[in-house]
């Protein structure tokens, strides 16, 4: 497992939506936007170990890729990731507008938000206005 | 090939279907061990010997990695017992292997017990269904969907690597991914009115959004019982009053051509078909809503486009209104 620290800026997805906010990074701890990510690798029909009405899984074992989940201390524990999920359907649909973006997230999506010190974990339908993402994104509604 | 109940014929077809060839099922087998060079294989193989149904698939070649999948068909779920029976075959034959890996996977229509998760965990055992979430009991078109998902991508994701599933629990994660995505699929898509094309999955009004958004209109049809918006690209989205399909349109779509009944302006005066499309070519669409009897969408943010079953609606949003009358 690897720490490192960094922003967690995100956006909405083309199509499927992930069950929890994934953060990745590459092996130097630079974040990847996941949604340009999946479209660039779904070009690569080798990696695709499932595309079907419940989703999309794609292999990426060997590009040295880690997800960060947050501890309560407020840094990132990395670990490495051998596939990328996007269910196209996982749970009940909501509407959040989280900085700018007006985006379409199920009702189990976790995102990591401030809480004075700490970073804590909020499903989606416990995400409330005025509330702060760890990337410093405010959610409005 | 015989078959003990109709859910080990499912099964097996289900793996042939994912895998081709090297899809066995067996009976009452006593377990034969690729080594017996060793002390413990004596208490191994000695009474009672220990008969078991089975399923095997061979999964890859070089190297030789071969699946042992137990079909439980059983009235209530799945026990701790059962999963401990497969994690002893399983170590069995891993332990005696000359060179081949053994997957351990058990199906289980009815579901599990709570205290089967910790087994399958240590011993490196998939389970389907998944274990975890809200759903515990799907039913048994699920759990087969599931069980050849999880083949298909384990022949793909094996030929990629197949180092890293022999400690656990590596493949009891790997079959969780892939099943766990179900959690929800079906309750999200109850009473389905939007879909796929060509390949008819049942989709959503934000999919539907995601494919359709930005794209340039470069036809307008009506045909048999509905009514079509073709984009730039090859991608359409069909109406016909109970449901929205989208995606790939094929040119020789058989359905014929018919008679659009078109309106414009917030009263709906007639007008033709080629008036509309006069205006809407070449427009991008910008916005969307379902009101059940049609669906519209917001042209360049100046225009509304309806899609009934039997023609077509057009209004100016421009205000004032009176002013922007088409």
């Amino acid at each position: 497992m690897q720490k490192f620290g960094g922003s967690s800026k995100r956006r909405a997805s083309s199509v499927a939506v992930p069950v929890e906010q994934v953060m990745l990074v590459d092996g130097q701890g630079q974040r990847l936007d996941v949604d340009a990510l999946v479209e660039t690798l779904r070009k690569e029909p080798q990696r695709i170990l499932a595309d079907d009405e419940v989703g999309l899984v794609l292999y990426v074992g060997d590009l040295n890729l880690y997800t960060l989940k947050p501890t309560e201390s407020g840094e990132f524990l990395a670990a490495p990731v051998t596939e990328i999920s996007r269910p196209r359907f996982s749970g009940r649909m909501l509407r959040k507008q989280i900085g700018a973006t007006v985006l379409s997230v199920t009702a189990d999506a976790v995102f990591v938000v401030r809480d004075g010190d700490v970073l804590k974990k909020v499903r989606a339908e416990k995400l409330e206005p005025g509330m702060v993402l760890a990337s410093g994104e405010k959610v409005y509604r | 090939m015989t078959f003990r109940n109709e859910l080990e014929r499912k099964c097996f077809e289900a793996a042939k279907r994912a895998l081709g060839g090297g899809v066995v099922i067996e009976h009452n087998r006593t377990i034969q061990i690729e080594r017996a060079l060793f002390p413990e294989v004596a208490s191994f193989k000695g009474p009672p010997s220990k008969e078991i149904d089975v399923l095997v698939a061979e999964v890859l070649d070089r190297p030789k990695i071969v699946l042992l999948v137990s079909c439980k068909f059983l009235s209530r779920r799945a026990e701790p017992a059962h999963v401990q029976e497969w994690c002893a075959v399983v170590q069995a034959m891993n332990k005696y292997s000359d060179g081949t890996l053994y997957l351990g996977l058990v199906v289980s229509p009815t579901g599990f017990t709570s205290g089967c998760e910790a087994w399958a965990t240590s011993h490196n055992l998939g389970i389907v269904p998944p274990i975890k979430g809200r759903s515990l009991v799907f039913a048994e078109d699920t759990v087969l969907r599931m069980f050849e998902r999880v083949l298909v991508a384990l022949r793909t994701r094996l030929r990629l690597r197949s180092d890293d599933f022999g400690s656990a629990p590596a493949f009891f994660d790997f079959v969780c991914r892939f099943v766990a995505d179900f959690e929800g699929h079906e309750e999200a898509t109850a009473g389905g009115r939007y879909f796929v094309m060509p390949k008819g999955w049942v989709s959503s009004f934000g999919e539907m959004y995601s494919a359709v958004g930005g794209g340039l209109i470069e036809d307008l049809r009506a045909v048999e019982d509905g009514t079509v918006m073709m984009l730039v690209g090859g991608s359409a989205l069909r109406f016909n009053g109970a449901r929205v399909e989208f995606g790939e349109y094929s040119s020789t779509d058989a359905s014929t051509a018919a008679t659009a009944r078109c309106g414009k302006n917030l009263d709906m005066e007639p007008c033709t078909l080629e008036f509309i499309k006069s205006l809407v070519v070449g427009k991008a669409v910008t916005s969307a809503a379902d009101f059940g009897d049609f669906v519209e969408f917001g042209l360049d943010r100046r225009l509304n486009l309806g899609l009934h079953r039997l023609g077509f609606h057009l209004i100016s949003t421009e205000e004032p209104i009176e002013d922007h009358r088409l």
